[in-house]
């Protein structure tokens, strides 16, 4: 048993060292644009990454994760443009008010059932948008936030790429540690048999707290490193057509699969660039490409592939579902 | 602040409230018997309000009878369009993960708010208050729009006629036993199915009722499709699933919170919907009439 873990080991820490490399080296490949458009893509993996420990780990059906994306953006702004703060203090500073919102809903939510735990997830979000959108003098409202400066050493578009490069790994990695942890084992038990896990000593509604509380922190990681990386805050990131956003990339990329998520916002960009070419009417597109994955592919891509034949060690190395 | 004024006020809560309980009575009766989250209500909810605004002032010619025809005929739409998703989509989730059903509604709301943008644009839409109605009638000293009074008492007739068929008739009996076990329910011969359906056209119906009802004292604009979807949510949870006199007390409530808060506070209005929510949720967890059913 220990000379086939310790193969799989190796062979996934290759890969991701391959992985490693061929993203190091994209931006001398790739037009500024595509450089510009997989930076923004590393935040929202992050975000999606984040809502999947409670969403695809945690068996919970959180609509609101937007909420923190968007405060997340919105307190880096904030502390960017009407306080001194530093650029490397605000980075840090920046996603611990998001995080305890997300420990005051959770405290609210976490104990009831799906239905009650999805809308209440939802409606504060929306309250967070509310105070986003109606705080004029604080958040310029409507308007948003334009014009964050950034220090000079990650301003270029490679090395801002190669910045949220480095924290996104971190964050990837961290996250993959808390799901391969105990702690992440109890969590995936408890969505499969949540009362089994209470009989053997399990407090679920504290377990459940802290994932979504690390959830909460991560999405609002993501959340600030968009607003660096765009250089501006605005409403709509905090607005429940971003939650559903998120829910739909990681189910479309897979929720029972870790780097489901990663796929989803990719592919999530990539139809966004066509679309917004075309029509302005993006979300019936989204609301479609919901009703085609609930119908035919309730796995998501990824986990569609891990059914199929196809890609054997793929699967010994990306499934931890 | 004069008295007067605040009684105004209260009772324009009063009568918000009575379109927010026929908006959350269709929410619960659907969350009850389907079990489905349905967050496209709010959307039916605005969507009616569209199209009266186009049957009244279009297909109605004159708002002598327009308003009328089209309280009657919009909700028929939009009952007809809940049935549809329900038979063509909805039914086929019921045996899967609640999170599909959500997802499902979640896509119907863009998809519906691209539809009401297409096809009505992005302005507001407002219509006047229908003849007969639009004068004003005193009330303990101050001055009160009359379709308030009127909307007040159909809120309060179809809150009877809710519980009625709920309690007292057999269709009633029928939806509390296929909320309760559905496979027993249909194993004693009954078609659950038709009665999901049925419960959803309803629900819908009644979404569609509470948009043209609530339409001549406010508007329809984009984006407030999901705000009454969450109010309506939270409607149900103060008031606890399962219960007329539940939600119509809570909305009630809400309504007037909402009023009072408009009055003084209008910022932070709704902050205090919110803090309600969590106060009635800290003190009884199931609603203020609601019973443990999970």
């Amino acid at each position: 048993m220990a000379s086939v873990s310790k193969m799989i080991k190796v062979e996934k820490w290759g890969l991701s060292a391959v992985i490693v490399v061929l993203l190091v080296t994209l931006p001398f490949i790739l037009p500024e644009y595509w450089v510009y458009t997989s930076t923004d893509i590393m935040a929202y993996c992050i975000f999606a990454l984040g809502l999947n420990i409670v969403l695809g780990y945690g068996g919970m059906i959180a609509f609101g994760h937007a909420g923190f994306y968007g405060a997340g953006a919105y307190v880096l702004a904030l502390l960017l443009k009407k306080t001194n703060v530093p650029f490397w203090a605000a980075l840090l500073l920046a996603p611990l008010l998001p995080t305890l919102f997300g420990v005051i809903i959770g405290f609210f939510s976490i104990r009831r059932r799906a239905f009650y735990f999805a809308v209440i997830t939802l409606a504060f979000s929306e309250l967070i948008w509310a105070i986003i959108i109606k705080w004029y003098t604080m958040t310029g409202g409507e308007n948003g936030i334009t014009g964050i400066s950034i220090p000079s050493i990650i301003s270029t578009t490679n090395s801002l790429y190669l910045f949220t490069l480095a924290v996104t790994s971190v964050c990837v990695f961290t996250i993959y540690r808390i799901i391969d942890s105990p702690f992440g084992r109890t969590l995936r038990a408890m969505r499969e048999n949540a009362q089994r896990m209470e009989f053997t000593g399990v407090n679920l509604d504290k377990q459940r707290l802290i994932a979504f509380t690390i959830s909460a922190f991560f999405a609002s990681i993501g959340g600030t490193m968009h607003a660096i990386v765009t250089r501006c805050a605005f409403p709509d990131l905090a607005d429940w057509p971003k939650s559903g956003e998120v829910v739909i990339t990681c189910m479309l990329g897979g929720i029972h699969t870790f780097f489901g998520p990663v796929v989803g916002v990719a592919l999530l960009f990539f139809m966004n660039s066509i679309v917004g070419r075309f029509t302005q009417y993006w979300p019936s597109v989204l609301g479609l490409l919901f009703i085609l994955i609930v119908f035919f592919l309730p796995n998501g891509v990824v986990g569609y592939i891990q059914e199929s034949k196809l890609a054997g060690w793929i699967k010994r190395i990306g499934r931890l579902g | 602040m004069q008295l007067s004024a605040i009684i105004t006020q209260i009772l324009a809560g009063v009568s918000r409230g009575s379109v927010l309980f026929l908006l959350s009575s269709g929410l619960s009766l659907i969350f009850g018997v389907n079990k489905v989250i349905n967050f496209m209500h709010g959307s039916l909810y605005l969507l009616a309000m569209y199209i009266s605004f186009s049957l009244a002032t279009e297909v109605f010619q004159s708002l002598q009878f327009g308003f009328w025809l089209s309280l009657i005929f919009g909700p028929m739409c939009i009952a007809a369009i809940g049935g549809l998703t329900e038979v063509i989509l909805f039914r086929h989730l019921y045996a899967k993960e609640h999170l599909m059903q959500m997802v499902l509604a979640m896509a119907l709301v863009y998809i519906i708010g691209d539809v009401i943008k297409l096809s009505w644009g992005v302005m507001a839409k407002t219509i006047s208050t229908p003849p007969g109605f639009t004068g004003n009638v005193e009330v303990a000293g101050s001055v009160v729009p009359t379709y308030f009074l009127l909307v007040i008492g159909i809120g309060i007739a179809v809150a009877i006629s809710l519980w009625v068929i709920v309690n007292k008739t057999r269709f009633g009996r029928l939806m509390r036993a296929s909320a309760t076990d559905p496979s027993m329910t249909k194993a004693l011969g009954v078609n659950v199915p038709w009665v999901m359906t049925a419960v959803f056209v309803l629900g819908s119906f009644l979404a569609g009722f509470a948009g043209v009802l609530n339409f001549p004292m406010s508007s329809a604009s984009l984006g407030s499709d999901m705000e009454a979807t969450i109010v309506a949510f939270i409607i149900v949870i103060i008031g606890g699933t399962g219960s007329v006199m539940g939600t119509f007390v809570a909305g009630l409530l809400v309504g007037i919170v909402e009023a009072i808060g408009i009055m003084f506070f209008p910022q932070v209005t709704i902050v205090f919907i919110y803090l309600l929510m969590v106060a009635i949720i800290l003190v009884r967890p199931y609603g203020i009439f609601g019973r443990s059913t999970d």
